[in-house]
């Protein structure tokens, strides 16, 4: 409109003119091919899980990188007794172990890495379960989505593997029972069991320790960014605020509830009762089912399970996607939900859910109870969410006939005053202050879990600000 | 493949008027003829088959993936009798019976084929078996019913054919009515200890295998040999 106003020389203009010059250059590359929207405004997270589990990706990548510094993939020799002596445990028995002990004991921030890593690995499984679930929900597994979904279907039980590479890798009774469970159920496995067990397990212990170690650091790690090159949409949401929370809270995670590295597998002492990863106790209450074979109770009803999920959208014919119009597979969902709750929570219980597992005579569960309650449970979830959904259809049919409006519950944001912003934003950036103040003396008194959790709480507070400035900039 | 080459390609060459076309009625056109396979086809086959035999050459690589086996040790003593058999005679003799309900003293573990470095599923338990169990069946050990001193001995591999646990010597029920076996920590499977056959828990409700066996022999100076296994680790005796 105006006359330009003739442009200062700025002592930055080089600086920019470098970047710009990259960046024309850059666009000939695959880095900007893909589009990643920052959104200028909120919107739920629930639409980009999928980004967010690959942050939490990218943060058990770092963390993970850092720990290999310090582990020793070996399990080393555990002698027993000579006779007529008591057991001295060797030095060298079980080095794996001892190396996860003194990263969460003697390493500087090993014990706050580790504890990065292991509350991320939880982050991961979870948020890959919801991103799931919501886009099964939003019915995104048809219409030209069929590929996206089944490559992300893979590389869920590829993600659930990773984790589970990762935490046999600590070698405690609680790793050891997954070894052991893991190699029997592939040496059950038919024709090729044997063979199979060999090459992922390896035939000694320091085969298995150094196996599970090129599984988890590299060829797992490999294999899920090559799926996600095909999983990943062209469009991408990073909303730095939740991203940022969503570290935060991790790390809250990591500080109040510190992991610790569990009891030391000695093949000469007799073991306890422990539990798998929550991710895994589904699968140990089906394989405590009295009278169900491993075989079939840890690999065959898992697989079936995801099978179903995989092949949903070559079913799934129709073309309509909102819940509304899916009463049939909207209640599949829930059911299965509900069974997954079920079955997890089993796993941690005793053979009568409503006791705590204290003992290894409470360990095996009466079949005609598990599947009776499974199948009650899944008929109750099934029957009213599809009645449930088929009622709200003809609900807004009808409103819909008599032309009537139908009611929608929408949010109306909150206004924020001139004020409110300054004195919201100025409190978070003296909270920031603190906190920082705070990890400071908290890292000088070697308290580790208090660093995890003030640098926690520095990111959501960051994220409150970037959001604050965001909403009030909108509001103008 | 030379000499397929040769004798398809004289099928794709295309037809020429002097070919036996030429016999035909003049009022029909020639009729083209069908090479059994187009030269294109051919070469795609070619190619394909080029790909797979390409392929195959460093099918075998995949023999990396194979652990290193350490190889086994040779025949070895694992006890003796005497101090096994001291052992348990020192707590037999008690009339109180109490000490064998203690499985120390008369068991003891062992790792062979493979030796403690190698791997927890190569330990074995070698018991001096109690001369009757307090119901007053004689045990024996049903690999060698004669021999004065094998008899009294077995020897199984711990790996719980289950879920690979391993499994200890316990005394199942009160002491004037039960039975010595190898039980399971884990999931409470639990084995005869007289030859290691499921009797209770997941392994004997599935009806799995009994743990593997150590055959034995006894050398001039009462020294217990481990020989063989028979079975493997896991898996059971089949």
């Amino acid at each position: 409109m105006a006359a330009p106003s003739p442009k200062k020389k700025g002592v930055l203009d080089p600086i920019i003119a470098l970047l710009k010059w990259t960046w024309e250059r850059l666009e000939r590359t695959l880095l900007l091919a893909v589009k990643i929207v920052f959104p200028s405004r909120f919107i739920s997270p629930l639409g980009f899980l999928g980004m967010l589990t690959v942050i939490v990706f990218i943060i058990l990548g770092v963390t993970g990188a850092l720990l290999l510094f310090h582990f020793t993939p070996f399990f080393g020799n555990c002698p027993p007794a000579v006779n007529g002596t008591a057991y001295i445990p060797s030095a060298t028995c079980n080095q794996a172990y001892n190396s996860v002990q003194s990263i969460n004991s003697d390493v500087a921030w090993g014990s706050i890495i580790r504890n990065i890593h292991y509350h991320a690995s939880n982050a991961m499984v979870l948020l890959a379960v919801m991103h799931m679930f919501y886009q099964y929900f939003g019915g995104r597994y048809k219409l030209r989505y069929e590929i996206l979904w089944v490559t992300g279907i893979i590389l869920g039980v590829v993600t659930v593997i990773e984790a589970y590479t990762g935490y046999d890798l600590i070698f405690n009774i609680r790793g050891q029972l997954a070894i052991n469970i893991g190699q029997t159920l592939t040496f059950y496995s038919p024709v090729i069991g044997a063979n199979l067990a060999q090459i992922i397990f390896g035939f000694s212990f320091d085969d298995l320790a150094i196996r599970f170690y090129a599984f988890h650091v590299f060829i797992i790690p490999i294999i899920m960014l090559a799926i996600m090159a095909v999983h990943l949409p062209k469009n991408l949401v990073l909303d730095i605020p939740v991203a940022s929370a969503i570290t935060g809270v991790i790390l809250i995670m990591g500080g109040l509830f510190p992991v610790d590295v569990g009891v030391k597998y000695d093949p000469n002492l007799a073991t306890q009762i422990t539990f798998p990863e929550w991710y895994f106790t589904s699968l140990y209450a089906f394989i405590r089912v009295h009278g169900l074979n491993p075989f079939i109770a840890g690999a065959i009803i898992p697989a079936i399970f995801v099978l179903i999920f995989l092949v949903v959208p070559f079913f799934d014919r129709g073309r309509k996607i909102a819940m509304i119009d899916r009463p049939f597979w909207v209640a599949l969902g829930v059911a299965s939900l509900g069974q997954i709750a079920i079955v997890t929570v089993w796993g941690f219980r005793a053979a009568n859910p409503f006791v705590a597992l204290t003992n290894e005579n409470q360990l095996v569960i009466d079949p005609t109870l598990f599947a009776g309650s499974l199948l009650i449970a899944t008929a109750l979830a099934y029957g009213l969410v599809y009645v449930f959904v088929r009622w709200r259809r003809a609900k807004i049919e009808q409103l819909r006939a008599a032309r009537k409006p139908i009611p929608f519950r929408r949010l109306q944001p909150y206004i924020m005053s001139k004020g409110e912003v300054y004195s919201l934003v100025g409190g978070l950036l003296v909270l920031q202050g603190f906190l920082d103040v705070a990890i400071f003396r908290a890292l000088l008194d070697k308290l580790n879990n208090f660093v995890l959790l003030e640098i926690g709480m520095v990111l959501v507070a960051f994220a409150a600000t970037v959001h604050i400035y965001r909403v009030a900039n909108q509001s103008k | 493949m030379d000499e397929k080459k040769l004798s398809t390609s004289t099928n794709s060459i295309p037809p020429t008027p002097t070919q036996p076309a030429a016999a035909q009625p003049p009022s029909t056109p020639p009729p083209v003829k069908n090479p059994l396979i187009s030269r294109r086809r051919f070469l795609q086959g070619a190619v394909a088959a080029s790909v797979v035999l390409a392929a195959a050459s460093v099918g075998a690589s995949g023999q990396i993936l194979g652990p290193l086996v350490p190889i086994p040790l040779p025949q070895q003593i694992i006890a003796n009798w005497n101090s096994l058999d001291g052992q348990y005679q020192k707590v037999a003799n008690d009339s109180t019976l109490q000490g064998l309900y203690n499985e120390s003293n008369y068991s003891q573990f062992f790792y062979w084929p493979y030796d403690s470095s190698v791997s927890p599923y190569y330990k074995n338990v070698i018991a001096r078996l109690p001369n009757k169990d307090p119901s007053g069946t004689p045990l024996v050990n049903p690999l060698y019913p004669s021999d004065p001193i094998l008899k009294h001995v077995v020897a199984f591999n711990t790996t719980c054919v289950h879920l690979r646990c391993l499994v200890n010597p316990i005394y199942n029920g009160t002491p004037t009515s039960g039975e010595f076996r190898l039980q399971c920590p884990c999931h409470g499977s639990q084995y005869r200890l007289v030859d290691a056959v499921p009797v209770a828990g997941p392994a004997f409700d599935l009806g799995l295998n009994p743990l593997p066996q150590v055959e034995l022999s006894v050398d001039s100076s009462n020294n217990i040999i481990a020989t063989a296994m028979k079975g493997t680790p896991g898996i059971g005796r089949t």
